[in-house]
Order: structure tokens, then sequence, then C-alpha cells
């Protein structure tokens, strides 16, 4: 850990200075109850609420005042808050392999569905980023394609943004912590009329990093970014009681991400560059109209990306290949929904609610690579050479690129309905239906022109002569697509009990859905086959078994409660437990027992049995002290998985972690003897993570770890100062772990940090 | 339907016709189909000497009369030996008949319509059966025929495919393991007296990829009914370039064109390993 004394001194002083002389302008706060859990939801307007599930939800649920307690400002650091959710942070804004349940994705379909300010983000590369105002945090936990299809078959996260509603004035934040990490932000909320209100922020980050890359003596994570948003809000109580929100972002990154060390050296060494530039757009208008009985809800969204990964791919200080991915993606969404209730007789009442959803993306890629002096020799020309010493080659070049163009269009259309019946006070039964249609389509070309010569060595009397020359000019064109047809029911039965301390319970049966289409990264293994059939290597697969795969389908099987601990209701905690199908598992495998050439595959066949218990306590006769406590366990396991040359039935699914613990406590200290002060607050969190495994022969593992963090928080009506400290006791460990040619890399989890946050708030 | 000729098609247009036919005082119909097959090259042996010549790279028009099912063939280089000149034949009228996949024709004595008065052809035999190679028809055909009572000629494709299922063992230690449909093309050079064989997607050893290899230089005799091959040594080569640590030995093969079937065995000893023996046994078309 290297964390420089000198940096946070002088900003702690000026922080403290700022926070004695930040004017008190109405002190009125508008934060929400300190609550990591929340068994229903607050409504709201916006259709995610319609569409929640309201008899029986498995959520996490994260206030302003927690999110702001917890330093988060990004969807990475949610992760382990809620039970059986893991987000690794490694890699880079593009890497958002999201865990839940066992059941995860490393590469192009998410599992997980976010949803930020009702903007559905459809492409995963685009799921990390920061946001000023958080307002909320939602973590639903099961499969969701019932009600928002493609890609929310383990779950969906749901982050709502401050609304000019909630607040009106002006708010900043200001912060310096480890590693030279800076971030300022500031936004304006107003409300022009009691219908009207409207808020624009923006905000600005950088951090100079914590790994250095000893080939150049740089850091290889130093980061810079910002983003921008523009909310507005119109409510008409008087007509259909209409209301409207926009909400625009835009954001830009740039980073030299990708701090992989080998794991022989435990160094980061490597010679090529690594970046990820990133600039994203998008804009939500959600429309909702109450006329009588009958709500009716529109959301559409625009979304932009323009990003580029470049990767010295080896990770090593020698030039082997260096690849890029270049993408400009548009897309547009669409989600028409209406719904009612009405009483039947006086005991039971019918909610419904139908919907149509449509999308549509298109996406156009570069990616390009290159072939170093050292890959040639290592990859191509000593390979060749073992084969046919007596006949060596050598390459023209000291390096050659593989070129591929992509165009991607994917599009799609739903339609969706839920019936909710309330028997009786106690009993609710609800089912879900949703049929999905998507058809996606790839247009390719992939290039190469290169050439190489052949040596006749075979008289030993002689010197070797030119034998002949090759030309390797590879130009291949292609069109691929496939349709999808998907059914996806759900149900959910709750019964509420007359025993106090259960007051509820339920059982849920859904089906999952993760959509198929083609993983453009394969690419790279249809060249390579190309490039060795120029060479007399025979292509054994054609290139849609290569780069195509087929949804990915779950049966999910939950049961659940509510806990309640004493009349005080001063403890509460859910407990689930659930059992999870997962069949036609998107994966890469080596076909009929080559050790080259990989494909896409709809190969395994996997399971999850595990469960979950997320508590709070806030003793009645000691209410300045606030527990909380989640711990969640998955055994993932393949019933079913062998990748060509082995067979892995029964090992655990890697990347996915047995067990998650995160464990809170705050205590409140009220200041009524300090003119200039309102409260303290001491908190104390740990995060656990693990048994996490690397690999499908369960040979390399990271155990259980845990990362504790505190907090000390000064706290005015109009401002606040927050001393932090994450992973506390320095806690090492491993976030990622891969194997590439033959060799082991390893991303370490960041150290131990510190920092001081600021916020101003004034509100008008 | 220049290029193709279905057997099903074919029959079902002979039925079209005979109703037709019968619908009253209506001009006889035709339903002909051509089908060019080459290129080929004629073995023509010289029963009375023993001596074969070979012509090489022709075409042969074939083509069959649905409604009087009839086969008949073209061909305009006909030459049997060095010094005759090139000819122009055309045979009709030999009747066919059907069964399940094939068509067969067969005549002692037809009458050649166009042919110079001086040569007699007799002895037709002519089998076709469908086949479908990656949506393209090439079908299985064995045609042969005599000229002059002395000349034999049998027709043989300058490239024959099939699809083997090869089975390569490790002498050594008897273990083994296979392979299936590795794309075998034989292909003649009646000029030079040898053929080659291109072998797509062949390994010895299950660790070996895949690879594009050819074995040139190969010894041939065409028969009545198909060819064999034979080579005692040879080195393959891989887009052209020689292979020597993998010498190829005892190389030898048996194909029926009519069924399109061949067996194909040889013997491969890559420089410090065990000698593998391996066999191919080769079908029309690829095993699903």
């Amino acid at each position: 850990m290297n964390w420089n004394i000198k940096f946070f001194c002088r900003p702690f002083l000026i922080a403290m200075t700022l926070f004695h002389s930040a004017s008190s302008i109405a002190a009125t706060t508008n934060e929400n109850t300190d609550s990591t859990i929340l068994v229903t939801l607050p409504t709201t307007t916006v259709i995610e609420q319609r569409k929640s599930f309201g008899s029986f939800e498995n959520h996490t649920y994260l206030s302003r005042k927690s999110v702001e307690r917890l330093n988060i400002v990004s969807m990475k650091q949610v992760g382990e808050i809620a039970p059986n959710f893991y987000i690794p942070d490694y890699g880079s804004r593009m890497t958002s392999s999201i865990y839940m349940r066992g059941i995860g994705a490393r590469i192009d379909q998410p599992a997980v569905a976010l949803v930020v300010d009702g903007v559905p983000i459809l492409n995963k590369d685009n799921y990390d980023f920061d946001l000023n105002d958080i307002s909320r945090i939602t973590v639903t936990r099961g499969p969701q394609s019932s009600l928002y299809g493609r890609n929310s078959m383990a779950g969906m996260i749901t982050i709502n943004t401050l609304s000019p509603m909630e607040f009106t004035g002006v708010r900043a934040t200001v912060e310096a912590a480890s590693a030279g990490s800076f971030k300022a932000g500031a936004a304006v909320y107003l409300r022009p009329s009691t219908r009207l209100g409207t808020s624009i922020s923006a905000d600005f980050s950088r951090t100079a990093g914590f790994y250095t890359n000893v080939y150049s003596n740089t850091k290889a994570d130093r980061e810079e970014g910002g983003s921008a948003r523009w909310k507005m809000v119109y409510r008409d109580p008087a007509n259909s009681r209409l209301s409207l929100t926009n909400t625009a972002a835009v954001s830009f990154n740039r980073q030299h991400g990708y701090p992989y060390a080998s794991i022989e050296t435990n160094l980061i060494n490597y010679n090529d560059t690594c970046f990820y530039r990133r600039f994203a757009f998008t804009d939500g208008i959600s429309i909702e109209a109450t006329t009588g009985h009958l709500n009716l809800t529109s959301k559409t969204s625009v979304q932009y990306i323009d990003d580029n990964m470049t990767l010295d791919q080896d990770f090593l200080p020698v030039s082997y290949f260096t690849l890029s991915q270049i993408r400009r993606e548009w897309a547009v969404t669409e989600d028409f929904a209406a719904d009612g209730s009405f009483s039947i007789g006086n005991k039971f009442r019918y909610s419904w609610l139908a919907g149509a959803f449509g999308f549509f993306k298109r996406a156009k890629m570069e990616a390009p690579v290159t072939f170093k002096e050292t890959g040639i020799q290592n990859l191509i020309i000593d390979h060749r050479n073992g084969i046919n010493p007596l006949y060596p080659i050598i390459w023209d070049s000291d390096r050659f690129t593989l070129e591929s163009y992509f165009t991607n269009p994917v599009g799609g259309a739903a339609l969706y309905h839920r019936s909710m019946l309330s028997l009786s006070s106690r009993l609710n039964i609800e089912l879900a239906l949703r049929l999905d249609y998507e058809h996606t389509a790839l247009s390719y070309n992939s290039r190469c022109l290169t050439s190489y010569t052949t040596l006749d060595a075979s008289d030993p009397n002689r010197n070797p002569v030119i034998f002949n020359h090759e030309k390797v000019d590879i130009d291949d064109s292609g069109d691929l697509s496939k349709s999808f047809l998907q059914f996806l029911p759900r149900l959910n039965v709750t019964y509420k009990t007359l025993f106090k301390p259960i007051p509820s319970a339920y059982l849920t049966i859904a089906k999952g859905y993760k959509a198929g289409g083609y993983n453009t990264q394969m690419f790279s293994d249809v060249l390579q086959q190309s490039l060795m059939g120029t060479m007399g290597l025979s292509p054994k697969y054609d290139v849609a078994s290569i780069v195509g795969y087929k949804p990915e389908k779950s049966w999910n099987f939950e049961i659940g409660a509510q806990i309640f601990g004493n009349d005080d209701n001063d403890f509460s905690a859910t407990v689930s437990a659930f059992y999870i199908d997962c069949r036609d598992q998107q994966l890469t495998v080596f076909p009929d027992g080559t050790t080259t050439g990989r494909i896409m595959t709809n190969a395994g066949h996997t399971k999850s049995l595990g469960f979950e218990v997320q508590s709070s306590y806030t003793p009645s006769a000691f209410p300045a002290l606030s527990l909380r406590a989640s711990y969640g366990y998955t055994d993932a396991r393949f019933i079913t998985f062998h990748n060509g040359i082995e067979s892995f039935d029964g090992n655990r699914v890697p990347y996915a972690p047995a067990s998650t613990l995160f464990v809170d406590a705050c205590y409140t200290l009220n200041t009524p003897f300090l003119s200039w002060l309102r409260d303290i607050s001491f908190s104390a969190n740990c995060r656990g993570i693990g048994d996490i495994y690397w690999n499908e022969d369960n040979t390399q593992r990271q155990p259980f770890y845990i990362q504790a963090g505190a907090s000390i928080k000064l706290e005015r009506d109009d401002s606040s100062l927050d001393l932090w400290v994450e992973n506390l006791t320095d806690t090492r460990f491993t976030t990622f772990q891969y194997k590439s040619i033959g060799n082991t890399f390893y991303q370490a989890g960041k150290p131990r940090r510190f920092g001081i946050t600021i916020r101003l708030c004034f509100q008008s | 339907m220049k290029n193709r000729i279905s057997i099903y098609t074919a029959i079902a247009l002979i039925f079209t016709a005979i109703t037709s036919s019968c619908l009253g005082d209506t001009p006889e119909p035709e339903n002909k189909a051509s089908l060019t097959y080459g290129p080929v090259f004629n073995t023509i042996t010289n029963t009375a000497t023993g001596e074969v010549y070979y012509n090489n790279e022709i075409d042969y028009q074939l083509i069959l009369d649905y409604v009087h099912a009839t086969f008949g063939l073209s061909q305009t280089d006909l030459k049997l030996n060095n010094s005759f000149q090139k000819h122009t034949i055309q045979i009709n009228d030999i009747p066919y008949t059907l069964d399940k996949t094939t068509l067969t024709a067969t005549s002692s004595s037809p009458v050649a319509i166009t042919a110079p008065t001086s040569l007699n052809i007799s002895n037709v035999l002519f089998k076709l059966t469908d086949r479908v190679i990656n949506n393209n028809y090439n079908p299985l055909i064995q045609l042969t025929y005599t000229v002059n009572s002395n000349y034999e000629v049998v027709v043989t494709p300058v490239t024959c495919v099939f699809f083997g299922k090869l089975t390569s063992k490790n002498l050594a230690t008897n273990e083994s393991f296979t392979v299936t449909n590795v794309r075998t093309n034989v292909i003649f050079n009646p000029e030079t007296g040898v053929a080659s064989l291109d072998l797509k997607g062949i390994k010895f050893v299950e660790a070996m990829p895949a690879l594009d290899m050819t074995f040139p230089g190969i010894g041939f005799d065409i028969t009545t009914t198909g060819f064999t091959l034979a080579s005692d040594m040879l080195t393959p080569t891989i887009k052209d370039v020689p292979y020597p640590n993998y010498p190829i030995s005892k190389l030898g093969a048996t194909a029926t064109l009519a069924t399109g079937k061949m067996a194909l065995k040889f013997n491969c000893t890559p420089r410090g390993m065990s000698e593998y023996e391996i066999t191919l046994e080769c079908e029309p078309v690829p095993a699903e």
C-alpha cells in the first residue's frame, strides 16, 4: 500500500475549514431512513415500481444515507452488501462481471439487468460508471425475466438518482483519498413551479492508481473521468395525475486499466499499451398518467456508447500481440404498460399489469489483433518449424494484423402480463407471463495480408535456400443471423401468517433467460483458424459454430419469509432458500479433443443451491445504534460440463463466490452541546467474500477473506465531513485470475485506503 | 434442368409425360436432361496389344430422355491412340432402368449417329447414382464402352471425391483412435501416369493438429469398375512443401466408381515416433 501522508494533511485542513465555514441556510434535511433492508419498496411513479412484484420480492434496498455512508458511487461498490451478490473490481470500466446466486457472465450478455433512472442499460460494458447524488439502489435477486425479459436471469439492479421533486437547492461533494484520488461534483436542483422541477449535475474524478507497471514505471490503473446529468420532472396532479420525467446523462472515462500481475513474478510487467476509453450518453423519458382506475406508463430511452479497449493481450514484457476493440453502438428502447386493479366482493382484489417492450440496437466494431515479433516466433514459427525442421519458415515482416470489422444489429419485442389475486388479507397469488422475441445478426469481414518464406534446409551440405514464398491473403466476409422466441412464466405465492415473528412467507417459481447471440471476441479464433488453414492446418468448424450461441435458460425455485423480533419490530430479517437449474450455459470449449481453437457453445448444465439472510436491528432502548448484517451462501456446481478435453461434472462454477458476508454497525451521537455540529456517526463494517475458484477444474481458488471499513462522520444540517478507511486491515486478496498462452495472471485487490469526503447541501 | 438429374423427378416427369400423352391429339411431349460429365479422362486399352492410352481432360455430354427412358452421350475428343485423330461420337437410344437411386443403361450394339462409319461402338455400360456434396450435385458415374471391338474405354473423373473414416493404430502399443469425414480427393494426372491424394483434416495421433496433406506421385491402375492406387514410399506435402519427417509407406487403395467407395491403407512413421497404420474406409458422402 502506498499512500501519501502529505497529500492528506493539506486537504484535511482545507476540509475542516470548509466544514466550519459552511453557511447554515435552512437546515431541513430530507434524508431517507438509513436502512439497507426494506421488504416493500417505497412507491414511486416510474415504471419499475409498477412492475415490481408487490406481494413479496427478495430485495436489498440502500437509501441515500447508506449510499453516502458506505461511500458508494458506482454499482461495483454494492457487491456483498446484498447477499449472494458479487461484482469483482478488476480489469477496467468495461469489465462488469456480476454474479448473483452463482449465476454470472464474463462474456457478452449479462445475467443481471441494470436500470438507471428507468433506463435499462442494454450493454454490460456500460454498467460501470460513477453516479452523483444516488437516491436509492435496489438489488433484486431471482429471475426478473417475466417482466424485464432478456438478461435479467439472475436478478436486477435499480439505481435512482435524486429528483428535483425530492430536494431543491445546491449540493456539492469534494473528496480526496489514497493513491492521489480526487473527486468533485456539484448539482443544482430547481423548482420553477409546483409542477416542474429540474436539476443539473456534473462531476469529475481522477486517480493516480494503486498498481505500478514495472516495465514503464507508471501506474497501470490511473484513471480520470466525469459525467453530467440533466433531469426534468413534471407532475400535474390535476390533469389525470400526469407525470413526465426526463433524465439525460453523459459520461466519459479514460483509464489505463488491466493491472494484471504474473503469478510467477507477482509483478505487473508488460510493454504495450493498455487502456480503456469510453464516452456514453443515455436519455430516458417516462410518462405516466392515471385515468380512473387505469394507470398508463411509457418509458423511452436512447443509449449511445463509443469506446475503445486496447490491450497488451499477453501482459508480458515481450511483444506477443496486442488487440483493440473499437465500438460505436446505438440503442433505443420503449416500454409501454398499463395496470389497474379492482375488488371482487369484499374479500378479493385483482390487480393486473400488461405491457409491451421493444428495443433495437446496432453496433459497429473494429477489432484488430496485431501479432508482433515474439508472438510470430513463439506462436507460429516455432510450432510450424518443430513439425517440419527440414523446411523451416521465416516471416517476411516483424508484425502483421488480423483485422476484423463487425456490424451487429439486434432487435426484439415482447408482450408481458402480470395478474395478482389477493384472495384474502393473507394470501396473494401472482402470475406473470412474457413472450419474448429477439433477432440478432452479424455481418463480419476479417482480413489479413502477410507472407512468409519457406526455406529448403534438407541438404546438410549447403546453406538453406529459398524453397517458396507463401502469401497469406485472407478476406472472409459473411452474414449470420439467429432468432429466439422465449416464453417466460413466473409464479409467486405470498402468505401472511398469524404468527407474529414470521408475518409473511413466500414461494416463487420463475424462469430466467439470457439472450443468445454472437461473441465477436471469438473471431480471433476464427482468424487463427483461417491463418492456420493457409499453412495447411485444416479448419475444423465454420464461423457460425465458433462465435454463435443460443440463449441460456434457468428455472428458479425459492422460498422465504420475513421475520420480526419483537413487538417493537426493532429487529427484522428476511430469509430465503433457493434452487436454480441453469441449462444451455454459454461457455467456450475446445471442440472434439483439439487443444487449439475454441468455439462458443451451450454446453453447460449447472445448479445453484443456497440460502440468504439479511437483517437489521435497532434496539428500541438504544436507538442511536443500528446494526445490519447479511449473509449468502451458494453451492453452484456443474451438473454436466465437458470442454472437449475433460469433464468438470460436479466441480464448482468458477468466478462465482460461495459466500458473501456484510456486517455494518453505526452509532450516531447527537451533539446538542455543540452549536456547530448536529451529530457524529461512528460506523464500522466488514465485507466478506469467498471461496472463489478460478478455473473449472477447481485447482486454484481465493479463500474466503474479509475487508473491514470504518468511518467517522461529522454532520451538520447543511454539510458533512466524512473520514473513512476501506480495507482497514490491508487484507491481501486476489480479485481475478486467469490463464493465457500458458501464463497465469491475477489482479490483486485494492490495499488499505483512506479518504476525506465533504458534502455540502444547501436546501432552499 | 441442364446439370441435375434427379431420379425421382425423372420418374415424376415420366408419369406426367404418359398422362399428358393420353389427353388427346397433342404433340408427343419431350423431356430431356443434359449433364456435362467432366473433366474426365479415357483409359483406352487395346485388347489385342495390351497398349494403354489416356485421353486426358475431356468432357462427355450425357443425355437422359425421360419420355422414352433412354440414355445417350456425345464426346468430341475421342482419340484411341497417339496416331489416331480425334473423333466426335454421339450415341443415342440406349434404354435405361431405374433401381432405387441408380440408373443403369447397357447395350451391346447401339447405333452411333454421327460417328464415322469406321467406328463401331458396343458394350456400353452407364451407371449413375445421385449424390450431393455441399449443395452441389456431384453424381457417381461409371461409364465404359468398346470401340471397334478392340478398344476398351473406361471413363474416370480427373478428381474423385470420398469421405473417409480414418482409423490410426499405433503398431507398438496397439492404441488407436478415429477421425470421421476426412475428405479424400484422388487426383489423376494421366500424362505423368501418377495420381495424388489430397487428405483434408488428417491426423495420425490424437494430439496432432488436423492437417491438409497431399500424397504425391502415387501409381494407379484403372479398372472397369474403378481404380487401384499403390506406392511403396512417398513424402507428403502441405501447401507444396515437403514434410520428410512424416514418410508414408505401403500405400494401397481400391475404389469402385459406381458405389463411390474406396478402401485406403498406408503406414506413417513420424520421425522419433512409433509406426502408425492408417486405414480410411471411404464413402461417397460425409457421415452425419
